[in-house]
């Protein structure tokens, strides 16, 4: 019998040293000089499987160029690739090469980036890291107290998406790419007039926790931003407004009724009332045309939010920005590989405007190729011109998004009126930046 | 007569409430099962349960994984994981389960009043803890920090469980044996362990559940493709930043139930039996 307590024992044992290495042979251990002198640093990002594949063949080039190895550590999911990050950072393991969103709150350092990353400014200097054909829209967002921290990718834009197919067959008009708030109105219920019962002119975006962004907008075409970094020009009646804006439409029929909105979170397509057929137009950001366009049969397109044009108060959400780690030992070549994303023109032909709309001029003629390409481009070839720089973000915006879609889905549902919602706004915002 | 026929009715509606409950747990089952076979431009756009024509390209496309690892691979190290992890735990927990149950030592009570601490303890609170422990070791990308803390009884839950499974067991069985000259390590092997058989069953059950769905600890301690496993893997078909492949994603979420829904089915009498004999029934 203690033969058999041994066997399991010796079996487990060697099953966990011949798995320790895994199936297949891992790339090599970066984050140092590899066997036979060559640099190998390790790049950790999100993605789904087109990246992940495309990010190979561009990573097996640069080895081909340069003879740094690079070794891909993609993060299922994106809030996954923070949780994960920190993790990997508090035990003194994190890559040499991160990568954030639009900008450095998913970091959680405030604005102490410095406790995290590298200040590329000397790399910038030595040639490394080339930013020359960077827009300056994008350096200033990888900018913290004077010093550069992060490159973007892309930037990417708020935009209507509506669908064109639907209203074509109801015989409803199309929008125009820019529209005063009363040319706004006037469309939605000339689409109202045509669709076929139970489908409704847009959704309810008022309270979606990840397109509260529509709130920012509408408080910057109001005169009455957020936050500019240290105040909130927010008041109870601004607020009230936005909240009166969205009752109104959904009294007038344009939006559906709190009980059927309330089923569609609206944060991608898989809870999206438009590929469900039951809106025929919705708030995103650009990058995610693609995935709506290819959940629906249905031709879809995108125009500006309301008064864009006269406001020039929409702004570009930067995407996918490029970090070092402080603590890496080859920041030289984690910058190259930078450089090499962020500029060459073979790398986004093999990419692709996967990010959205890249910073890199030259970079955005060789990605507008693909139909959904081009027609991200024109929208924002438009919406870009009406654009200015982004707000900073208000303290606590996380809690800000939650707390939002309280508000506004009590107001939807008839338990607070919309000067309460206003009063709550202003109260909210009062909390968060007290902190 | 009459009590008979009333009987007969409270059954049928007994059995029909239960028949309507089960349709609506099993619904969203069926429709990942049919969703798996629609078209991409179907799956949100028409969301019944019956699509409108069928396709099998997402098991196709779905089985190539993520263009540089094939899904096959995902599948093969959560087979590894999820095998060690149980044979570990059903040798490893039981023996400490039985040294619980069953023999006297020099502070017995106070160990196993800490075993039932490390069960209290959120999973999230040890995260950083473990993380640099492992990485000490030189352990992180690799299939260690999963199945070596197996090989030390680490699971309270499990050791609980054998245990009060033990402790229902006749203590005349063990002490017969004793008269008969059988050793302690005896007595495991040859009497607890085959009276055991229900809980031991229970215990390779979850463990394989628990590991097989286990995304988060896989996450973070895997950084190579290559050694991802089926939760990761399924997560790498979906990026609300880039592009989603929800069709390949569902076909292998149903190919992913295959192992657990056997497994489950195949044990199913011993493990209703090991719930019913261990008191966590309720």
């Amino acid at each position: 019998m203690k033969r058999v307590i041994g066997t399991v024992i010796a079996l487990v044992a060697m099953g966990a040293a011949a798995f320790a290495g895994g199936t297949t042979e891992a790339p090599a251990k970066a984050g140092a000089t590899a066997a036979g002198g060559t640099t190998a640093i390790r790049w950790s990002f999100w993605g789904s499987e087109a990246r992940i594949k495309n990010t190979q063949l561009a990573i097996d080039k640069f080895t081909e160029k340069t003879g740094i190895i690079v070794a891909a550590e993609p993060a299922p999911g994106t809030g996954e690739h923070f949780a994960k990050f920190a993790t990997q950072f508090a035990g003194g393991n994190a890559a040499d090469i991160v990568q954030l969103g639009g900008d450095f709150s998913n970091l959680g350092v405030g604005s102490n980036v410095g406790s995290v990353l590298l200040p590329l400014d000397a790399l910038v200097k030595s040639g490394a890291l080339d930013v020359s054909k960077i827009d300056a829209s994008a350096i200033a967002a990888g900018t913290v107290d004077g010093k550069l921290y992060a490159l973007p990718l892309a930037a990417n834009m708020p935009g209507i998406l509506y669908n064109k197919s639907l209203l074509e067959r109801s015989g409803a008009p199309l929008p125009k790419v820019s529209m005063s708030w009363e040319e706004f109105a006037s469309w939605l219920a000339a689409v109202k007039a045509k669709l076929p019962a139970g489908v409704f002119p847009i959704a309810d975006n008022s309270s979606n926790t990840d397109q509260s962004y529509y709130f920012g907008y509408w408080m910057r075409q109001n005169g009455t931003p957020m936050w500019d970094g240290t105040k909130s020009s927010v008041k109870a009646a601004d607020a009230q407004k936005y909240f009166d804006l969205w009752a109104g439409w959904r009294t007038a029929g344009f939006i559906p009724d709190a009980q059927t909105a309330g089923g569609y979170a609206e944060t991608n397509e898989s809870t999206s009332s438009l590929i469900a057929g039951k809106v025929a137009a919705c708030v995103i950001w650009s990058n995610q045309l693609l995935n709506y366009q290819n959940a629906t049969k249905d031709a879809l397109d995108l125009v500006e939010l309301p008064n864009a044009a006269a406001s020039r108060m929409l702004w570009g959400q930067m995407s996918q920005m490029m970090a070092v780690n402080k603590n890496s030992k080859n920041a030289e070549a984690a910058a190259k590989f930078i450089s090499y994303r962020v500029n060459d023109p073979g790398v986004w032909k093999i990419m692709g405007a996967d990010p959205g709309n890249p910073v890199n001029s030259e970079a955005r003629a060789v990605v507008a190729t693909t139909e959904i390409a081009k027609r991200v481009a024109a929208y924002i070839d438009v919406a870009g011109k009406h654009a200015s720089a982004r707000d900073p973000n208000m303290p606590g915006d996380s809690q800000w998004n939650n707390r939002l879609f309280v508000i506004a889905q009590k107001v939807a549902f008839g338990q607070s009126t919309t000067a309460q919602a206003g009063q709550q706004v202003v109260d909210l915002i009062a909390e968060l930046t007290r902190k | 007569m009459k009590g008979r026929a009333a009987g007969l009715g409270k059954s049928a509606i007994s059995n029909l409430i239960i028949v309507v409950l089960g349709i609506g747990m099993l619904y969203p089952v069926l429709w990942l099962v049919m969703a798996s076979f629609k078209e991409g431009t179907q799956i949100f756009s028409d969301p019944g349960l019956w699509p409108k024509t069928w396709t099998l390209k997402n098991y196709g496309k779905g089985w190539e994984g993520i263009g540089i690892v094939p899904f096959s691979t995902f599948f093969a190290n959560s087979f590894m994981i999820c095998v060690s992890c149980v044979v570990a735990n059903a040798a490893f927990c039981s023996l400490t389960a039985y040294a619980f149950a069953r023999l006297r030592f020099r502070g017995k009570g106070f160990w196993f009043a800490v075993m039932l601490l490390t069960m209290m303890l959120p999973g999230h609170v040890t995260t950083i803890p473990r993380y640099i422990i492992f990485r000490s070791f030189g352990w992180i990308d690799t299939f260690l920090p999963f199945i070596v803390p197996k090989l030390f009884a680490t699971d309270a839950f499990f050791v609980f469980l054998l245990v009060q499974f033990i402790r229902s067991l006749p203590k005349d069985i063990d002490e017969s044996a004793r008269i008969d000259g059988c050793s302690k390590f005896g007595i495991y092997m040859r009497i607890i362990m085959p009276l055991s058989v229900p809980a031991v069953i229970t215990t390779v059950l979850f463990t394989f559940l628990w590991t097989w769905d286990d995304f988060f600890n896989q996450m973070l301690y895997l950084n190579s493709p290559q050694k991802y496993t089926v939760p990761m893997g399924l997560r790498l078909f979906l990026d609300s930043s880039g592009a989603s492949s929800w069709g390949p994603m569902f076909a292998m979420s149903v190919l992913s139930l295959v192992p657990s829904f056997i497994l489950f089915f195949s044990l199913q009498k011993y493990f209703i039996q090991g719930i019913a004999t261990t008191g966590i029934k309720g």
